[in-house]
């Protein structure tokens, strides 16, 4: 398996800014069988700043349909992907492949979804005063981690909903750090 | 593989940094720009952030451990609650936030049930997870599995009966056997803290008010399992629970549509379904005036 092991920061693929790497051991086997980049402080202000550029530079004010377009665009990829998603789990966190399977599909259900559900959240109007007109408004909170763990990463990643908030992601993907992980 | 950077997704609306929470955590956490934490992990850990957001009153939500109970009912159809009770909990070999872990058996059908839920842990497939055919694979880590160890050196220690699984099946690999326990005091530590690996304590009880104060005693408030064939008794035993989530003759607790989440220490906020949209927007109220 051809595996990614740079950070993906701003959109690409980059080494980490500490220039260390994290092994990762096979738990079936005892075996080391990658190392991936460990991201320090430098790489954190990064992805903030660049998640900040794009919450302001037009995902903050897309249109509700095209957002929908993205996140249908995102379930299609993880379902073309999901054997790969399905064996890098197995690898890396020792989850049975049949089960590991089911949550990569969990996870692309989970953006099929709110793919849907981006197209009917919002407010409402309220009876308040005579003569004035009161409504509600959902909001964007603006930029935002999702601090996941390393025994069951798809479903962890992917359950958090779409809203127009831009994220950046902290996983902790050196299975002997996460030991007190869960999906 | 390029499954983050579909032509659609600008840059920076998604990105994945992996690292320690010792190294990025807190910088990702206390950050001005942050508006708000989403963490999965453990009681001790979103404690943590929690006390970090409170600076700038950063929003939060919090998926945490668990502890959570199965009730079986002795009108129930107690048999399948045995046959599919093993995998409630072993399920990712107990690394699971939702994992039945202290299992309540009304006292007629005690004996019976243990009987039946250990002869099915023993027909578990416990190997290889590259196997179609496996159900168990090894723990995460070499430091997980002595964790669970502890664990289960403790109820050695207090005098808990081991009705099947203790040791470790194959020479190579984090593996753990499926762990059936009987006798655990109710101030054990197997049967109070989040074990996060493969083992359930078993207990009888006889009254349906004493049991609903001991499953309720406990700091978490996940997730749960009720087997009853009784309508009335499934309204209340599901009312008196708490916990964010609960099935009834079922051991389904995550679904995409509903919301997903923790009572008590087990968490703040939901995932899934439309109530996550409301923990990641602000609601604000405008008046027009006339």
């Amino acid at each position: 398996m051809n595996l990614p092991t740079d950070l993906f920061l701003d959109g690409g693929w980059r080494p980490a800014s500490t220039g260390k790497k994290t092994p990762l051991v096979n738990p079936a086997t005892e075996a080391p069988f990658a190392e991936v980049a460990a991201a320090g402080a430098a790489d954190v202000a990064a992805a903030i700043e660049s998640a900040q550029r794009a919450w302001e530079g037009g995902w903050r004010d897309l249109a509700p349909g095209k957002r929908e377009a993205v996140l249908h665009a995102v379930a299609r990829s993880l379902r073309e992907h999901l054997e790969e998603i399905a064996q890098l789990e197995r690898l890396q966190i020792g989850k049975p492949i049949s089960d590991a399977r089911d949550e990569a599909g969990l996870g692309a259900r989970c953006f099929e979804y709110y793919a849907g559900a981006v197209t009917k959240f919002g407010g409402q109007t309220l009876p308040v005063a005579k003569g004035g007109f009161d409504f509600t408004l959902r909001q964007p909170m603006g930029s935002w981690p999702a601090l996941c763990p390393g025994t069951s990463l798809s479903p962890s990643l992917a359950g958090k909903p779409r809203p127009p908030s831009p994220r950046a992601i902290a996983s902790c993907s050196n299975p002997r750090r996460s030991r007190r992980s869960r999906r | 593989m390029n499954l983050l950077a579909p032509p659609a997704l600008p840059p920076g609306v998604l990105q994945v940094l992996p690292g320690s929470g010792s190294a990025i955590g807190d910088a990702l956490v206390t950050h001005p720009l942050i508006r708000k934490v989403s963490f999965t992990g453990s009681t001790e850990i979103g404690r943590r952030i929690m006390e970090l957001a409170a600076r700038d009153l950063k929003r939060v939500s919090l998926e945490l451990g668990g502890k959570s109970p199965n009730i079986v009912f002795a009108d129930a159809d107690w048999e399948r609650a045995a046959d599919t009770s093993p995998l409630s909990v072993f399920a990712n070999t107990g690394q699971d936030c939702c994992a039945r872990s202290r299992v309540y058996v009304e006292r007629p059908i005690f004996e019976r049930f243990l009987e039946r839920f250990v002869a099915a842990t023993r027909r578990l497939v416990v190997g290889d997870p590259a196997q179609e055919a496996t159900q168990l694979g090894p723990l995460v880590s070499a430091v997980q599995r002595e964790s669970v160890e502890d664990f289960l050196a403790d109820a050695r220690k207090r005098g808990s009966r081991f009705a099947c699984g203790g040791g470790r099946p194959h020479p190579r690999g984090f593996y753990l056997e499926p762990t059936v326990l009987v006798g655990v005091g109710k101030e054990d530590r197997c049967w109070r803290e989040e074990i996060f690996g493969p083992v359930v304590a078993l207990t009888p009880f006889d009254d349906e008010a004493e049991m609903l104060r001991d499953v309720n005693a406990s700091p978490y408030g996940l997730s749960g399992s009720l087997w009853t064939n009784h309508l009335g008794r499934a309204l209340r035993v599901s009312r008196a629970v708490q916990s964010g989530v609960l099935s009834v003759n079922s051991h389904s607790s995550v679904h995409v549509e509903a919301p997903f989440g923790g009572f008590k220490q087990s968490g703040l906020g939901r995932d899934l379904g439309l109530a996550a949209l409301e923990g990641y927007t602000e609601l604000k109220n405008v008046y027009v005036g006339e």
